[in-house]
């Protein structure tokens, strides 16, 4: 199979960081919040790649070919309190029985999982990291338990980038950020 | 006795969807559609910049994120009576063909096919007799034997291990499954390729768009792809071969695979061509518009009322004047204040939850209506609708679609049988193939207009002083989505989206009359009520955007069983 790497001539960054999740909802955009976040507070070397995926079907899978490291962010409606960060492996979201959901998102994310792999594509980690959420009603703000547990999201997903031997600096002075969703309606 | 059952919700990335039936002598008798989600969400642009509107409103669904973002753009643009250049429409025309390649591959393959497919018999296949039944069928060069044992290979597998992970939860062994092992075998080998195939369509959507899902190039007037042959950071020739290779991976397997597969299913499952109609009045709009004045479109638009092809009315423009006046929604069976219909335009949307009641308020989805006819939409009404005009690709498409479910069953089946469950899986697999042929098209569109020397893409907005309305409408996979803006001195103070699965998904109106969903499981059957394998097949025939929980009740409303399909 050809690859989009191999048809564009492009290399694809090994190591990809994406937030899952519809901004819109509330606690569900913490993934693209996240992002939002790490690409301002934060400095990545040329190997590492953050997208806000938003809420991809199966998408998704052509953001995972040519990866090595995949670290996804996105908001869970179980399995903590609300607030509590909490990770989960490939194998983990492989093995998960449909109908015990983990992520908000998670029929996507099996059938993304199960189609990488049908292409043959492995990877030598593949996280995902969470927060439990509380509120998922229409609106752009997270609930103060997301807010809180936010600075501890992007310490985890930069360590997880260090244990691998990959840069993740923090900046002294954050970048200014002009986000979309962050502009206010007259 | 009735037995009720009902199919409730797990995922929250467009809407919750809830279907109840209620089973009479292993027939349906009753049903009502639900949203159990509320959809206010168009409130959140309110009193934005236009310009920007779009940006949010592809956040409103996770499944066709595209089609919002495009729609919203051409309400602006139709306020503003601000036409885009041809290169624009071009552009845009090859992303909105590419995102339906896709979902029609994915909705077949990964989202319904396993209603019918039962791939635990897969193991007592014969590779090599399905190979050469498959050869028989197809052209397609990955039907060799080789091919089709790697995917029993792998269903083995996972069948031996017993961990069948996403496939956890499918009616294996339900008495209304009956291929035969090798064609389960040669579907879930398709199933497999279609995985790889589908990534193509998104590619192109990925390489115009910049990203997928949501795109970032377009713009109130046009879109920001950069057009400049002599660059190699701008749209080139290059870059235009890349989507012309990309897409030429895909037609083959749209036009030998799918179109073959759907077509198969039909003739196998022949009871399903009379089951599932449904709502026959059919509403599509017209799209994929060939120059810069959208003065025609590729892709024809129309009225079909009580099913009766041989009195259709054609619409000329992306929102006739008809249109614009005759789109209703109303609020009597839904979970809202007000009481008369109300013109989007004008619409509301203030929320007010009773509990679910049978004979009251029941869903969050509001009831579309059209001139105050409950409508289906989808493929099957845009192949109905080209069909009944005489349009040729339409008709090229579905006289060889008829052909082949009639030699493959040995019976005849003609236009009108499409009006049914299984008539909606072949009516979008000949949509697919229409637009497999449109791809190319559209590409030589863009390809002769640039070579010609224009590389305009985009005309700047202007935003009057005061109030103006537009629609803007775009024939989606899933059928006809509206969107419907107020500006009022140059920012949002009303938008209405009238999406597909709202008129599909609606519930009665203040006549009682049911929407689509409710009227096509009127007389389904339903073999064993704790696995209403029956009512999924009908539901998913109308690719709904959300994923489905099973329960099961008994006439008291107690849970007695639990089934979770996607």
């Amino acid at each position: 199979m050809t690859t989009p790497s191999s048809i564009s001539g492009k290399p694809v960054p090994p190591v990809l960081i994406a937030g899952i999740g519809n901004i819109l909802l509330q606690d569900d955009g913490l993934g693209p919040q996240a992002i939002a976040r790490l690409q301002s507070e934060y400095e990545f070397g040329l190997d590492v790649e953050l997208l806000d995926l938003g809420t991809p079907t199966l998408d998704f899978v052509d953001y995972l070919e040519g990866r090595k490291i995949v670290v996804l962010i996105d908001a869970l409606s179980c399995g903590g309190r609300k607030g509590e960060l909490l990770t989960c492996s490939h194998e983990q979201l492989r093995e998960h029985v449909p109908g015990m959901r983990i992520s908000a998102h998670q029929p996507c994310l099996q059938e993304t999982v199960f189609a990488a792999e049908t292409a043959g594509m492995k990877f030598e980690d593949f996280v995902l990291v969470g927060v439990v959420g509380t509120n998922f009603d229409v609106g752009t703000d997270l609930s103060p338990e997301v807010r809180q547990a936010m600075p501890h999201v992007l310490e985890f997903v930069a360590s997880i980038l260090t244990r691998h031997g990959i840069e993740a600096r923090r900046r002294a002075q954050p970048l200014k950020r002009d986000v979309w969703w962050e502009h206010k309606p007259a | 006795m009735a037995t009720r059952i009902n199919i409730d919700p797990v995922t929250r990335i467009e809407g919750h969807l809830r279907i109840d039936v209620e089973v009479n002598g292993n027939s349906i008798s009753k049903a009502w559609a639900s949203c159990t989600m509320w959809r206010g969400i168009e409130n959140i642009v309110l009193g934005r910049d236009p310009r920007e509107a779009w940006l949010f409103t592809q956040r409103f669904c996770g499944v066709c994120t595209t089609v919002h973002a495009m729609a919203s753009v051409r309400a602006v643009e139709d306020a503003l009576r601000l036409q885009i250049p041809s290169n624009a429409q071009f552009i845009r025309n090859l992303i909105l063909i590419n995102h339906a390649l896709h979902d029609h591959i994915v909705h077949f393959y990964q989202l319904s096919a396993l209603d019918w497919v039962d791939i635990m018999t897969i193991p007592r296949a014969d590779p090599t007799k399905a190979a050469s039944l498959a050869q028989s069928l197809s052209d397609w060069t990955g039907n060799s034997a080789k091919e089709l044992k790697a995917a029993q290979d792998k269903v083995k597998a996972f069948a031996g291990s017993g961990q069948l992970g996403m496939f956890a939860t499918g009616y294996w062994g339900h008495p209304a499954m009956k291929l035969p092992p090798d064609v389960n075998l040669i579907a879930f080998t398709h199933y497999l390729q279609a995985l790889q195939y589908q990534r193509y369509a998104l590619q192109v959507v990925g390489m115009l768009g910049g990203k997928t899902p949501h795109i970032q190039n377009l713009a109130v007037g046009g879109v920001q792809n950069a057009i400049n042959l002599d660059s190699l950071a701008a749209m080139n020739m290059d870059r235009l071969y890349q989507l012309k290779f990309l897409m030429d991976s895909v037609i083959p397997f749209v036009q030998q695979v799918y179109f073959n597969d759907a077509c198969t299913l039909a003739a196998l499952y022949p009871e399903w061509m009379s089951y599932g109609g449904g709502v026959k009045n059919y509403l599509a709009v017209p799209d994929l518009p060939m120059n810069a004045q959208a003065s025609a479109f590729d892709l024809p638009g129309g009225v079909i009322l009580d099913g009766n092809l041989a009195n259709s009315k054609t619409f000329y423009t992306a929102a006739d004047t008809e249109f614009r006046h005759a789109v209703t929604e109303d609020l009597t069976h839904a979970w809202y204040k007000g009481n008369e219909p109300q013109h989007p335009w004008k619409g509301e949307t203030v929320p007010h939850y009773t509990d679910f009641e049978d004979n009251g308020k029941y869903s969050w989805v509001k009831a579309p209506r059209y001139d105050g006819r409950a409508m289906q939409v989808g493929p099957l009404s845009q192949v109905l609708i080209g069909y009944a005009q005489g349009h040729p690709l339409t008709k090229k498409w579905t006289d060889a679609a008829l052909e082949k479910i009639s030699a493959i069953s040995k019976r005849k089946f003609t236009v009108n049988d499409l009006q049914s469950t299984m008539g909606r899986h072949v009516a979008r697999a000949i949509r697919c193939a229409m637009l497999s042929e449109l791809a190319q098209k559209h590409w030589e569109y863009l390809v002769t207009n640039i070579s010609n020397g224009d590389t305009a893409v985009y005309n700047p907005p202007k935003f009057p002083d005061g109030e103006v309305e537009g629609v803007g409408t775009h024939e989606a996979p899933r059928g006809t989505l509206s969107h419907w803006v107020v500006i009022r001195n140059g920012r949002l103070s009303n938008y209405q989206a009238v999406v597909p699965t709202t008129w599909n998904a609606s519930p009665r109106d203040n006549r009682g009359v049911p929407g689509p969903y409710e009227s096509s499981l009127l007389g389904n059957p339903v073999i064993d009520s704790e696995k209403p394998l029956e009512v999924l097949r009908t539901v998913h025939s109308f690719d709904p955007c959300m994923a489905c929980a099973c329960h099961t009740y008994d006439p008291a409303g107690k849970p007695i069983a639990q089934v979770k399909v996607l």
